[in-house]
């Protein structure tokens, strides 16, 4: 991310300075709401003179459907299945984090079996993995580099025919339990894992050859979008776009979870913070991702693979039909669902897109009283108009993508 | 830099302009601090020039309870969640549901705008001095604020009538 770029930064910040005075002859152009590479669908209202960009109205809100709303009327178990929906690339990673605070919040984080935790681990950045591979390869397609886009999208299939072979379904895995996980590894997973991980390293390797050493790709990509150090916090950006502008924040590595700590990995960092800074940043982050993954592999721990509390897991099969009192906590689980003490926790995980914060809140009911999701998508799309002002009308699609707004989570 | 917020210089910087902390605590994950309506503003600047540069979130908690009067108090929680570094801070107000307007933070914290909009899209809740606002995940033409508890989850939305392209500028419909 360090090599020099020089001329094209300098052409474009000049672009974006020497735009002439309004002239009075602007056009609105409207992109979207569907456009083949965006993840879901926004509406992009644009005030255009010639090619340049005066004025940028991000409209989001399409894909809303209601999550807050719905997950305050449904039981916290249940809602584990909304949350799987935020993010339909990386389903795993906001199940875990919804997981993740409801465990918080009955203060069990600690109880949760190791090899859950480390199972967690493993499909969190595969689920990364994922997210990062539909990002770079739909930037590749919108700037016309299909045999990118080939290559990454078959990475991604067979990443997630992994995952399938978890739970069930392509998309949207119920993989995730509160307290642990659904169940353990197929017997053959782990040989599959590691057929997959080095065909995704060459993989990686030769799109970064593809790409990387393209010079249309870096003209198109070099000092576009650049997002200022200093700007990044206040606009409440996180994640890998905050990190290709040079700030240092991961939650992995600021307030570890699932026992992140015991692992290591570097935080790749830009420093322009334009768009190929992002796309360096997120080709690094997929080897840190496959580097993790492969050391919780190494280091699974034997044991349950979920928490034994019967508060929020049925207990066993035998204590059932022997126990009274385990068929009437499987009772209250499957009519009532699990009861909370009251109590609020706000709980973040780092997703694929940045920090993914749920705040909730319980008055002692088997209802939350307030359920929210801190969007990473959505903060990120609040800095995409006044950073689109100025450029091509072609660099918007690329922003867009490299920014990885994905319209579920940022909707809700 | 400090890594956690310093309530006695809170209460100091809110007593001097005559104002008062009404609460302060701790949940798993972050510290909060309950202030008055009128002291949004000043604990807000307070919480910006002290380092706590990193925006994170901005949401409400309707407390509403069955045949309540509108005008009880604390009714709706908002609260404003910001960072220094990996510490986080909450910054909450008691609203009263006929007066549910606050001083817009989107000077301090540019991204807090979106999450203003979002706000007064889902409860209502007006933001004076901001720069643009309007509802933001649904659409102009929506009746009501959907995440407030007095709106049931099962009503239905009128159904709208396709306009001319040209309307697009005003918003999804």
């Amino acid at each position: 991310m360090t090599k020099a770029r020089g001329a094209n930064v300098q052409r474009n910040q000049r672009l974006v300075m020497d735009l002439p005075e309004a002239a009075g002859d602007s056009l609105g152009l409207v992109l979207g709401p569907s456009h083949p590479v965006l993840r879901g669908s926004a509406r992009i209202v644009l005030e255009v003179e010639g090619e340049a960009i005066r004025a940028v109205d991000v409209q989001v809100g399409l894909l809303h459907r209601g999550f807050e709303k719905e997950a305050e009327s449904s039981p916290y178990d249940q809602t584990l299945l909304l949350a799987e929906r935020l993010n339909y690339v990386s389903p795993l990673l906001s199940a875990a984090g919804y997981a993740l605070a409801v465990e918080r919040l009955l203060g069990i984080e600690e109880n949760i079996p190791m090899r859950a935790r480390r199972l967690r681990v493993v499909v969190c950045e595969l689920s990364r993995i994922a997210d990062h591979l539909t990002c770079v390869g739909a930037t590749a397609l919108s700037l016309g580099a299909s045999n990118a886009f080939f290559l990454l999208m078959d990475a991604r299939a067979r990443l997630w025919r992994l995952l399938e072979s978890l739970a069930g379904p392509r998309l949207g895995s119920p993989y995730i339990r509160l307290g642990g996980v659904n169940s353990d590894l197929p017997d053959d997973w782990i040989a599959g894992f590691r057929t997959f991980s080095p065909g995704l390293r060459q993989t990686v390797w030769r799109v970064d050859q593809l790409l990387g050493e393209n010079p249309m790709f870096r003209e198109r990509t070099r000092g576009v979008a650049i997002l200022a150090k200093q700007d990044v916090q206040g606009w409440g950006i996180t994640g890998p776009v905050a990190r290709a502008s040079g700030v240092l924040c991961d939650v992995r590595k600021d307030n570890p979870y699932f026992g992140y700590e015991d692992f290591e990995f570097d935080v790749p960092l830009g420093d322009v913070g334009d768009n190929w800074d992002r796309y360096c940043l997120r080709m690094e982050e997929l080897r840190q991702s496959l580097r993790i993954a492969e050391q919780a592999i190494g280091r699974l721990a034997t044991g349950p693979v979920i928490v034994d509390d019967p508060r929020i897991v049925p207990p066993a099969v035998e204590l059932r039909q022997t126990q009274v009192w385990a068929q009437a906590s499987l009772f209250l689980l499957a009519t009532a669902g699990p009861i909370i003490h009251p109590g609020e926790v706000y709980s973040a995980v780092e997703s694929a897109n940045g920090e993914l914060g749920f705040y909730l809140a319980s008055d002692g009911s088997a209802r939350p009283k307030k359920c929210r999701v801190r969007s990473p998508s959505f903060a990120n799309a609040a800095a995409l108009g006044p950073l689109l002002t100025g450029h091509f009308v072609a660099d918007v699609i690329p922003t867009y993508c490299l920014f990885n707004i994905v319209g579920g989570e940022c909707d809700r | 830099m400090k890594a956690a917020l310093d309530w006695a210089e809170l209460e100091g910087v809110l007593r001097s302009s005559a104002e008062v902390l009404e609460g302060q605590g701790q949940i798993s994950g972050l510290q909060w601090a309950h202030v008055h309506r009128k002291s949004w503003l000043t604990s807000s600047t307070y919480l910006a020039n002290d380092g706590w540069s990193q925006f994170v979130d901005l949401s409400a908690t309707d407390h509403f309870v069955e045949g309540e009067s509108a005008k009880a108090a604390g009714r709706f929680v908002v609260q404003l969640i910001v960072g220094k570094g990996a510490a986080r801070v909450a910054l909450r107000v008691s609203l009263r549901l006929a007066e549910l307007t606050l001083p817009s933070v989107a000077a301090l914290w540019a991204g807090a705008a979106w999450f203003e909009r979002e706000l007064f899209d889902m409860y209502g809740v007006r933001f004076s001095s901001h720069p643009d606002l309007r509802r933001i995940l649904l659409y102009p033409e929506f009746v009501g604020h959907p995440l407030r508890k007095d709106y049931e989850k099962a009503r239905r939305q009128p159904l709208l009538r396709v306009g001319p392209l040209s309307q697009l500028k005003d918003g999804p419909k």
